[in-house]
């Protein structure tokens, strides 16, 4: 073959191939699955409490000029001089005497946090006809303040040759840039995350872009709408890969952040706190199951479809204690004092959801289950949110006694009415005991109602029997246990290998629970379990189903279905959550969480 | 000069591929040139005797106050506990002869049947106000991992057929949805889009003939189904901003301008149902393969 068919031939291939890469990339615009996005990122979700922040030198100052202001009875954090040229000075010191301006930074008294964002030469653009017309011969600049309370943007115009204010408009809901202060914030808190650097290593480029916050159709990118997020992005040029983090500056702190390839896909306005979040939950937590060893304690944990957060295989010094422990449902009840007929036509919803009904003596009782698991392909209402979290397990005195595993699931909209955030936690003691608890923190739809976590224990032993204490009875075959005695320690499960008491764990020290004991059937809750049971039938859990009461126990499983009322009456709050003004004049969320929950003490081991 | 004639012809051939494949790219955004609502054949129920109130009747599909299907009208509502028994509706589609299908929807709880009514089509009776199973689909399949089945329903009034989508199957990193042709009066699927996860359909007249437009479950993506032509593949016309929104209703209100209602949707189950869980935006169609996205 001559020389120049070789090349023809060449070019014929080679261009085939380019014009097919090129179809393909046209063609994946529109076919792109979560999967291959997912693959090229790494996303780094917080780990540790937004105060770990306010030990970052900028935002320790920034918290101080907020503190003096407050304390000097000012509303509006002014800009620093380094952000204001001549006449921005002489605007500022214009519109921080404006009472218009102004109206807005207080509520019953209470300061808001307020801080001016930009004051720059006006443009035409900004400006009304009229102050138009009088900044025509004069100079005149706009300036910008943010309530973050109330996520709302203030703009006036000043005319600074005259030292007077034209105009003030307001924008609630909107956000506007942010300041060059805010800015060096959002960056410092990416650069000295300690959950970016336990991740990557010390981040030494400062090659940082900001997305810009402006133009609030999509609202913001973290989770609280009305909150102030950007999303500052680092390049590591040699590596071709950039950090995308999410930064609340409300609540200064890192919300979200993904190491992602610098490609078209990873544009910051395709990322949110929920997104990143949700990738990352369902990859590590819900498609594979964790295994954790620390100090004496062994354990893999995963997170199911409907019954929360599962701990399976757990084991102490080698010893296995339990094979899998979880909570499986919520049930929430109202209860409604009333002699009405009821019928599937009356009313019988609460905020937006419709809800299930029994009828008792005085009246009736009306909600629902609500189920825990992840965040997406799953028959689950409340989701788990962030990751699962090990963390130290502190006494009374502050000391480290074990660890704790712990899973937050919310409604997307808590603490707002009927929205609702439980916690499941494993508590790991050094001494060897282990608890499962539920945490509940409201906020639900009414002030008074009453939950039923239902537990469920699976325990590695075999042959157990169930020892009562208050009456020295030994129950070896399936049964409920309703009403327990007033005893903390109201059991023992013995083996012929070990013997464990049963302490039960409740934050409001009164006892009100039902215990139920059945024999290991995989269909019983091994694999994940739907709905079990009636929100309201008080004397149904659900697990009565699996109850033979003629079928000896071979290897024990154990059921604990404690009751807990929640209260939002002021000074009495108990499982409950409200939004207050707080002293960092935003709007924050103040939480009573109540909790209840099972506890295994090993006491022989042969 | 002639030695170079096969490397002229093979530059030729090349350049000849590319502008092929940029026209087929150029086809993609013509398909939807001179979007328009089709005439509407929709009547009310027959069951409203009087057509001043079946005009004005809303159809409540919230699951606020009603199980299943209500309407109401003014401070009136009209219910009946026969339409409660299937669960609760996400969607409908009403007929020229005023029947009105119903797509099911799993809400708060599973339980023991949840399962099986998301794999049936309803239809409440436009003469005897009955609510009964129209159709059941065996090859829809809800499960633990995603509980959805059926999820949505349009009467086609050009050929009295129905479109239903269903999302079942579909998992974290694979979309196994299908549009299905519905035959009215035999009940049977005549044609079937696979691989594709319609949270909504609705049809759309172009220049080039009729296409489905459907709001992506899977995406916050909005695309284009043609259904007059061979390939009946799934073109994406754009993304919303904010990608934890799906869109979840499509109404053309005007020539080249929807009115999109969104919600978020993980493939979870649904707990809020009501207005103020869902936003609204305009998409306006300026040419070219080029949209405008704005709140409402």
């Amino acid at each position: 073959m001559s020389r120049e068919n070789k090349m023809a031939l060449f070019i014929v291939i080679v261009g085939s191939i380019a014009a097919l890469i090129y179809s393909l990339s046209l063609d994946n615009s529109s076919d792109k699955h979560l999967s291959e996005v997912s693959l090229k990122e790494q996303i780094i979700l917080p780990q540790y409490p937004p105060k770990s922040y306010a030990k970052i030198d900028i935002v320790q100052e920034y918290l101080q000029d907020l503190k003096e202001l407050y304390e000097s009875n000012r509303t509006v954090l002014p800009l620093r001089s380094d952000e204001l040229d001549a006449y921005a000075k002489i605007a500022q010191e214009v519109i921080l005497k404006d009472e218009q301006f102004l109206a807005d930074t207080r509520v019953d008294g209470a300061i808001m946090h307020n801080d001016m964002m930009s004051i720059r030469a006006a443009l035409i653009g900004s400006l009304s006809s009229k102050d138009a017309l009088l900044c025509d011969d004069t100079e005149c600049y706009e300036a910008t303040k943010y309530n973050f309370a109330t996520d709302t943007t203030t703009k006036a115009i000043v005319d600074v040759d005259n030292r007077e204010v034209l105009s003030v408009s307001r924008y609630p809901s909107s956000k506007p840039d942010i300041s060059l202060r805010l800015k060096r914030i959002a960056q410092a808190i990416t650069l000295n995350a300690p959950e970016i650097e336990r991740e990557v290593g010390a981040i030494k480029s400062k090659d940082i872009s900001m997305a810009n916050v402006k133009g609030s159709l999509v609202g913001s990118i973290c989770e609280k709408s009305s909150h102030l997020c950007v999303a500052p992005t680092i390049t590591d040029h040699h590596k071709q890969r950039a950090l995308w983090a999410i930064i609340d500056l409300t609540d200064l702190k890192l919300v979200a952040a993904k190491w992602a390839g610098v490609g078209k896909s990873s544009t910051p306005a395709c990322i949110s706190e929920r997104v990143l979040q949700n990738r990352h939950i369902m990859q590590e937590y819900c498609k594979k199951e964790t295994t954790l060893r620390r100090g004496s304690w062994s354990l893999r944990y995963r997170l199911t479809l409907s019954d929360g957060l599962e701990v399976r295989d757990v084991s102490f010094n080698g010893t296995s204690m339990v094979k899998s422990a979880k909570i499986v449902d919520w049930h929430v009840s109202y209860k409604q004092l009333s002699s009405q007929l009821l019928d599937e036509q009356t009313e019988a919803y609460i905020g937006s959801r419709r809800v299930e009904f029994v009828e008792v003596d005085d009246g009736y009782l009306f909600g629902y289950n609500d189920a825990m698991g992840c965040p997406m392909f799953s028959t689950s209402v409340v989701l788990a949110f962030n990751s699962p979290q090990v963390r130290d397990l502190l006494d009374e005195r502050g000391e480290r006694v074990g660890f704790y595993l712990v899973q937050d699931f919310r409604n997307p909209k808590w603490p707002l009415a009927c929205n609702y955030r439980y916690e499941n936690r494993f508590l790991f003691y050094d001494d060897g005991r282990f608890a499962t608890v539920g945490v509940n923190i409201g906020r639900g739809c009414g002030e008074s109602a009453l939950y039923r976590p239902i537990f469920r224990i699976d325990l590695a032993s075999s042959g157990e029997t169930l020892h009562r204490l208050s009456d020295s009875a030994i129950l070896h075959t399936e049964q409920t246990i309703r009403d327990l005695p007033d005893y903390k320690t109201p059991y023992q499960v013995k083996s012929d290998s070990t013997t464990y008491s049963i302490s039960l764990l409740r934050s409001d020290n009164k006892i009100n629970s039902t215990t139920h004991i059945t024999t290991f059937k995989e269909s019983e809750g091994d694999i994940d379990l739907l709905t079990l049971g009636s929100c309201c039938d008080l004397d149904n859990d659900g697990v009565e189903q699996f109850i033979d009461t003629d079928e000896p126990i071979e290897d024990m499983v154990i059921w604990h279905v404690p009751r807990i009322k929640s209260s939002g009456e002021e000074s009495k709050e108990q499982c409950w959550a409200d939004t207050q003004l707080g002293s960092s004049g935003n709007f924050e969320v103040q939480e009573w969480p109540c909790s209840v929950g099972i506890e295994l003490i090993m006491v022989d081991s042969r | 000069m002639r030695r170079y004639l096969p490397i002229v012809v093979a530059l030729v051939a090349v350049a000849g591929l590319f502008i092929y494949v940029e026209l087929s790219k150029k086809s993609t955004s013509e398909l939807i040139e001179g979007l328009s609502r089709p005439k509407n054949c929709s009547k009310p129920p027959q069951f409203f005797d009087n057509p001043k109130v079946a005009r004005s009747v809303v159809i409540d599909l919230s699951q606020q106050r009603f199980k299943g299907i209500a309407f109401i009208h003014g401070q009136d509502s009209l219910y009946s506990k026969q339409w409660g028994q299937y669960g609760h509706f996400g969607t409908y589609t009403l007929s020229d002869s005023g029947d009105i299908y119903l797509a099911p929807m799993p809400f708060i709880s599973i339980k023991e049947n949840t399962f099986d009514l998301q794999k049936n089509l309803y239809k409440l009776d436009s003469k005897s106000a009955k609510l009964s199973v129209f159709m059941h689909f065996d090859s829809v399949e809800p499960a633990r991992s995603n509980p959805f089945g059926i999820i949505s329903v349009l009467f086609d009034c050009q050929d009295r057929s129905l479109w239903v989508s269903a999302i079942d199957k579909s998992s974290y990193s694979t979309q196994a949805g299908r549009v299905m042709h519905v035959d009215l009066e035999s009940r049977e699927v005549i044609d079937q889009i696979d691989g594709f996860d319609a949270f909504t359909i609705t049809l759309a007249d172009t220049d080039h003939g009729r296409v489905l437009l459907a709001g992506s479950a899977y995406e916050p993506s909005l695309y284009a189904i043609p259904i007059d032509s061979a390939d009946q593949k799934p073109i994406k016309l754009f993304d919303l901003l904010d990608s934890n929104k799906r869109i979840r209703k499509i109404k053309i209100i005007d020539r080249d301008k929807l009115l999109l209602q969104v919600v978020d949707f993980s493939y979870s189950l649904v707990a809020m149902s009501s207005d103020r869980y869902r936003e609204e935006y305009v998409a306006s169609y300026s040419g070219s393969g080029s949209w405008h996205i704005g709140l409402y």
